[in-house]
């Protein structure tokens, strides 16, 4: 009995999520903090990151170069590569090369401003974790090495050295 | 972080549980998955899959879930085919699969021990061979593929598509399970 309840209402939200959902949107490509932060250092050319939070929360801190204007009125060039900041699921742009930032501005602070790695950690993450350092510097991050167990207490000398920018 | 890991812990002692209250313990019921006389795994693992499938979907379309921050693990197409012949073979010989077994260890079962122990040393073999298995590892990446961006359908329809293949296959299971 209790399967032929369970079987039922499996169908009945089955079958209604074929009419609540609305037409296909491919989901938009995503790019980590790091890799974002690699395209500001080296200058790429037609970069836009574009900032869809709140204008309270663009003034608190936003990614360096950010723009605070809403996807209804920019206007974007088919050679432009664009970043969208603080966009949530539903959140599309029709366009070949725009990218959502993972983790949004907290993941920018998280990863750019206050990336760490274990003081006991492999040579290829150390390697690894030397050009994040690089980088990092570059916005004004601090990057640091953690002994096991410690706890990662974040940087937020960076984040408000680097507020306003 | 503590936090975590205690809800973890009681979400892993829930899952084992609830294995052993299934019956999923047992080698033998689970090897009669491969001979089709007993095709309980099929039925708890799609049962799981549709729950969790209406669950995230449901939840997403009332805004209590944002699906963006839900991860979707990258696919490797070839070394996550030779991942699964691999990991089949094992589960058709032991009888049992990582979780499995762990319920199996955990039940006192001298086979579920025998198994973990079988499986922590792949993993200690794997991680130690991993410096010329590297390149394989990361080969024909496809990156983090879904049904609906793959065929260009909508989720709704996925989501209706694959409870009624498994509302069919449970089904067809029951008769194969009565002609056993």
């Amino acid at each position: 009995m209790i399967r032929r309840v369970l079987a039922a209402l499996a169908a009945l939200l089955g079958g209604l999520a074929l009419f609540v959902s609305g037409p296909h949107q491919r989901a938009m490509k995503t790019i980590s903090p790091l890799e974002l932060a690699e395209w500001i250092h080296d200058r790429k050319p037609g970069l836009r990151i574009i900032d869809l939070r709140t204008e309270a929360e663009f003034d608190e801190y936003h990614v360096p170069r950010a723009e605070h204007v809403s996807i209804e009125s920019a206007h974007f060039k088919a050679s432009e590569t664009i970043v969208l900041v603080g966009a949530n699921a539903s959140t599309t742009l029709d366009e070949p090369s725009a990218y959502l930032l993972r983790g949004g501005v907290q993941g920018w602070i998280d990863d750019v401003l206050n990336p760490t790695i274990a003081a006991d950690a492999p040579p290829d993450a150390r390697a690894t974790f030397k050009r994040v350092s690089e980088v990092s510097r570059y916005f004004g991050g601090i990057p640091r090495i953690v002994d096991k167990g410690q706890p990662v207490k974040a940087n937020t000398a960076a984040t408000v050295r680097r507020r306003g920018c | 972080m503590t936090t975590s890991l205690a809800v973890a812990i009681m979400i892993g002692i829930a899952f084992g549980w609830t294995l052993e209250r299934a019956g999923l313990g047992s080698a033998p019921k689970l090897a009669g998955q491969f001979y089709l006389t007993d095709l309980t795994v099929f039925k708890v693992m799609f049962s799981a899959i549709v729950t969790a499938m209406l669950g995230a979907f449901w939840l997403a379309r009332l805004g209590v879930l944002d699906l963006s921050q839900v991860y979707v693990p990258e696919t490797y197409l070839l070394p996550q085919l030779a991942g699964g012949v691999l990991f089949g073979a094992g589960f058709v010989i032991a009888g049992l699969c990582p979780g499995t077994s762990c319920v199996a260890a955990a039940a006192g079962r001298g086979d579920g021990a025998l198994v973990m122990l079988g499986m922590f040393g792949g993993v200690l073999a794997t991680g130690l061979a991993f410096a010329p298995l590297r390149d394989f590892y990361e080969s024909t990446a496809r990156g983090s593929l879904t049904l609906p961006d793959l065929l260009h359908v909508p989720y709704g329809a996925i989501v209706c598509a694959v409870v009624a293949m498994a509302l069919i296959a449970f089904q067809i299971a029951e008769r194969v399970e009565k002609r056993a």
